[in-house]
């Protein structure tokens, strides 16, 4: 059985065109690569 | 594939040939990124979106230079009507690979036409706002919003997935089917839909509805390539023109308006018009009917009336005329003023004109009765005597004339009837004067007058 006020809290707000800046900028764009230099950086 | 240090293009050594770098695990997390677009790819193929945007966004983890992945993750994005998150993800492509980026095509697309990106806010807008009805509990405000979202961006599966969710929440399991089998065409891996659908195919028989034929456009929808140029599916909204599709719905508007007109208004009128007139008509049957009986009680009075007039005629006409009661009295007066005065002739000459049957009063009866007991006797007696003094002079006319009387007032008297008939008999009419005579014998045979009556029958 569905339950309606567990359900509804999977859904969020989506985000408008103006807030699309903000959300490219708080981006975390760390990648498995990034993670790799870090450790090579780590290891020298 | 190129080195992290030097840039310098890589063999299929596992250090680079330019700066000796060991790209071995470089080489790896490449590799795996690579996998997870290709499953990214494929799934996106199967428009099973849900997981390919997972696979898509495991492979930027991976590699967030991987363009075609995050090309392919905003074109996902955008399909399932995630507007501003394939926005951003373009953006970013863009900043990472300004040039040679076909995401530099999907941005420009968008740009060139404001009023798409007018609507896609509107649109975003107005699902926050459905999303906040919703969570207050308003359902039906929530999912009006919802369809006008729905409207204008029919690919937006979030979108379709709460009008379910909503339908689902009002017990209307049954609505809640087109939704889903929309976000279900659109994404056939999302967890939620799939979980929806279960719950509405354990109320709702949903099979049946899979007879409806598939939207042209979802069977038409393009199959995601490789890695080659993916555009942007332009909706039926941005690629519409305006103009013609204005002129459209305003026909349309009219059409239904007329229809509606014609078909619910009109009928509602002359329906109203019907009652109406029913209406004066009953009032008028109503006034009809009340005359009528109204005359009906008129005639029935006049009839009533004629009658009563006809008895108190005839009972007036009992007072009036010769046999009316005040001749009556009258008579009555004049028999006992003579019988007063002691002329008993004169008493019974009254008498006779007395109709005792139009008189009740017993008193009126026992008076008359009395009088008239006294009067008889002593009127045959005095006309007797008159009779019979007439008769011995010869004059048998005037004779009879008197015994007549005499016999009339019916006193029994064998002297008045024998005389009667002598006098007829000596007047010329013997045949009357037998009739007497013979009466005589009849009545009175032991007298004399009955012995002499048979003398004068033999002679």
């Amino acid at each position: 059985m569905i339950d309606f006020e567990e359900e509804i809290k999977k859904f969020h707000p989506s985000l408008e065109v103006e807030e699309a800046e903000d959300a490219i900028y708080n981006n975390d764009l760390t990648d498995g690569i990034d993670i790799m230099l870090e450790l090579l950086k780590e290891k020298e | 594939m190129k080195c992290y240090k030097c840039k310098a293009e890589l063999s299929s050594s596992d250090y680079c040939t330019s700066c000796g770098a060991d790209v071995k695990v470089y080489k790896k997390i490449i590799k795996s990124s690579e996998i997870y677009y290709n499953q990214g790819l494929a799934m996106a193929q199967m428009r099973e979106l849900t997981s390919a945007a997972d696979s898509l966004r495991h492979s930027l983890k991976l590699n967030k230079n991987n363009i075609k992945a995050r090309n392919l993750l905003g074109l996902v994005y955008f399909e399932m009507g995630e507007a501003v998150a394939a926005l951003s993800e373009w953006v970013i492509s863009k900043n990472l690979q300004p040039t040679k980026n076909i995401a530099d095509d999907y941005l420009s697309a968008i740009k060139k036409n404001s009023t798409r990106l007018d609507a896609i806010n509107q649109t975003i807008k107005k699902y926050n706002q459905a999303l906040l009805y919703a969570q207050q509990n308003s359902s039906d405000l929530a999912i009006i919003q919802l369809k006008k979202v729905l409207n204008l961006n029919p690919n937006l599966v979030k979108g379709h997935l709460l009008l379910a969710l909503l339908y689902m929440k009002e017990n209307e399991y049954d609505k809640a089917v087109k939704p889903l089998k929309k976000a279900m065409s659109i994404d056939k891996s999302n967890p939620l839909t799939i979980k929806y659908m279960n719950e509405v195919k354990k109320v709702v028989d949903v099979s049946e509805k899979k007879a409806e034929p598939p939207k042209k456009a979802s069977e038409e929808r393009k199959v995601f390539v490789g890695e080659d140029v993916i555009l942007p599916q332009p909706t039926s909204y941005q690629e519409s023109n305006a103009g013609g599709i204005t002129v459209l719905n305003i026909i349309i508007g009219i059409a239904i308006g007329a229809a509606l007109m014609w078909f619910l208004v009109f009928p509602a009128k002359r329906q109203a018009i019907a009652e109406e007139n029913n209406k004066q008509y009953a009032e008028i049957s109503g006034q009809l009917e009340l005359k009528s009986t109204t005359i009906a009680t008129l005639e029935s009075d006049k009839e009533i009336l004629q009658k009563e007039k006809e008895d108190l005629e005839k009972e007036l006409s009992t007072y009036k005329g010769k046999d009316g009661i005040i001749q009556t009295y009258e008579s009555m007066l004049v028999a006992m003023d003579a019988y007063i005065q002691n002329d008993s002739i004169k008493t019974m000459e009254a008498l006779a004109n007395v109709d005792t049957t139009v008189i009740n009063s017993e008193d009126f009866k026992k008076v008359y009765g009395e009088i008239k007991e006294a009067a008889a006797q002593e009127a045959t007696r005095t006309l007797y005597e008159q009779g019979y003094n007439r008769y011995r002079n010869g004059d048998y006319q005037t004779a009879i004339e008197v015994l007549a009387k005499a016999y009339e007032i019916g006193k029994e008297d064998a002297g008045v009837i024998y005389y009667l008939g002598r006098s007829y008999q000596r007047s010329g009419d013997s045949e009357t004067g037998k009739k007497y005579l013979q009466e005589v014998i009849d009545k009175y045979p032991n007298t004399q007058y009955a012995s002499q009556a048979k003398d004068y029958i033999k002679n």
